[in-house]
């Protein structure tokens, strides 16, 4: 049957076209009519067309990296700060591993305390009932001697008097970086804190994947007054003491382990009793940035003022490399 | 007819040549025929069968590799017959082919084997099958259908020849 079929289908071709020669140019004539790109590419190396699905295709692969972003975001921010209960002893505040200052200009001492909390350090109860955290039972010591004013630095710590220890305030380097040494604190100053204290908690146990670098800028209020922060060379310390009853003289240092630890830039006084300085951790070793305050009374009193009255602003600053 | 060009080891571009000429000489005409029992259009047949024999010229490297390269050839020259049959189908507003326009051995081809009433699709589907008797599973692949497609086209096929004969018996 096919056979049949195969020769009255030749015949209807031959009756067709009968010419094959003929045929047979019209073929090579329509071979070479390719397109320009076939005959310049091989076809391995033909450059990729557009598909049909090439849309399609991309917008499922963006929608997959913004998924896998959405949920890998968690992990790559640093966990968010959770409210510490009171604690006893010496209340410390502790920087975020990621080196934030722990007394950003308009947090205060609440936003130390939100700073800190990510170390998740567990906190007895305490009947003094002061907002900082990170506590650690080790951590407790004497109070320090610039202590005496450190009730204004907190309000939670608005109850407390003058025996209260000072928040210590401790600016670390990023988790990637080596750890800090023990600082030796300046006779008479806070209480020094250990340099593990920093790599404890979770943020030291899963450091984040992207550290972030030491802020350039630390900003130092007055409720950071008795505190010792942990700076590295070449980051700047802005003193920023706002204007209240009384006026502030210009931020000064006052003690340094070796000279030039510190360098003023600039600083001065305003008119409305506020400070202000920004220093530059110069080289390795503490220095006391002190600044006075005057009270209201004494600055329209012709007497002199009596040292008792005055509201001494200390920060004990430590310099690493 | 079997060509077979998958036997060849080695494939030099002259031999590549040499076999598409030998492909060409055996199955031109054969498939001039095919197209034009496909769509009882001669003109049309024959460029279709030369865009086929051109288009497996270009790719004759793959092609050629084919145990059967002419039906290849045979199938993508139907679809660009039947291509331009609707097309021209469109343009003319035909229903189909005038069969006055037929030649004798076409209209005596479409008689002898049941395509009158067939679609060009359908004509091809039989006579694909038929032709060196072909499976089912084959021509699907060949005509690029699916094997139901191509049962339905041949069951509807023999359909339409037993309603025409029931018609023309009285």
């Amino acid at each position: 049957v096919s056979r049949d079929l195969e020769r009255e289908l030749e015949a209807i071709g031959r009756r067709v076209s009968p010419r094959l020669d003929h045929a047979r140019s019209a073929v090579t004539r329509a071979a070479e009519q390719v397109p320009e790109e076939r005959r310049l590419w091989p076809w391995s190396m033909r450059p990729l067309r557009p598909r049909p699905m090439a849309g399609a295709v991309a917008s499922l692969a963006a929608g997959a990296v913004i998924a896998a972003a959405v949920m890998l975001g968690p992990l790559v921010r640093p966990a968010t700060p959770a409210p510490a209960p009171p604690t006893s002893g010496a209340p410390v505040a502790m920087a975020s591993d990621l080196g934030q200052p722990t007394t950003a200009p308009g947090t205060g001492p609440a936003g130390a305390a939100g700073s800190a909390s990510p170390l998740g350090e567990p906190s007895p109860p305490s009947p003094a009932a002061t907002p900082a955290v990170g506590p650690d039972p080790g951590m407790t010591g004497p109070p320090p001697a610039s202590a005496a004013s450190a009730p204004s630095a907190a309000p939670g710590a608005a109850g407390g008097g003058p025996d209260q220890a000072a928040p210590i305030v401790t600016a670390s380097p990023p988790p990637t970086e080596a750890p800090p040494t023990p600082a030796a604190s300046p006779p008479g100053g806070p209480t020094p804190t250990p340099a593990t204290w920093s790599q404890r908690g979770p943020a030291a146990e899963a450091p984040s994947p992207t550290p972030t670098p030491a802020p350039t800028r630390i900003t130092l209020t007055e409720a950071d007054r008795g505190t010792t922060i942990h700076v590295r060379r070449g980051q700047q310390i802005e003193v920023d003491l706002s204007a209240g009853p009384g006026a502030w003289t210009e931020p000064a240092v006052r003690q340094s382990s070796a000279a030039g630890v510190l360098r003023l830039g600039s600083g001065g006084t305003r008119s409305d009793g506020s400070a202000h300085a920004l220093f530059t951790a110069a080289s390795d070793g503490s220095a006391t940035v002190h600044a006075d305050r005057a009270p209201a009374a004494c600055a329209t009193s012709a007497a002199p003022c009596p040292a008792a009255a005055a509201q001494p602003f200390d920060v004990t600053v430590v310099v690493t490399g | 007819m079997s060509i077979s060009a998958a036997a060849i080891p080695m494939r030099t571009e002259a031999v590549e040549e040499v076999e598409f000429e030998h492909v060409f000489a055996e199955a031109y005409h054969r498939v001039v025929g095919l197209v034009t029992a496909v769509t009882g259009d001669e003109s049309l047949a024959e460029d279709a069968a030369q865009e086929a024999f051109a288009r497996a010229y270009q790719r004759w490297n793959r092609v050629g590799r084919l145990d059967r390269p002419d039906l290849w050839i045979a199938r993508v020259a139907s679809r660009i017959a039947i291509d331009g049959w609707r097309k021209r189908r469109r343009e003319t507003a035909l229903e189909g082919t005038d069969r006055g326009h037929l030649s004798d051995d076409v209209q005596r081809l479409w008689v002898r084997w049941q395509l009158e009433r067939l679609s060009p699709m359908q004509r091809a589907t039989v006579l694909l099958h038929c032709w060196e008797g072909r499976p089912v599973a084959e021509v699907a692949t060949l005509l690029g259908r699916s094997q139901a497609t191509v049962r339905t086209h041949l069951l509807l096929g023999r359909r339409r020849f037993r309603g025409f004969v029931r018609e023309e018996a009285p």
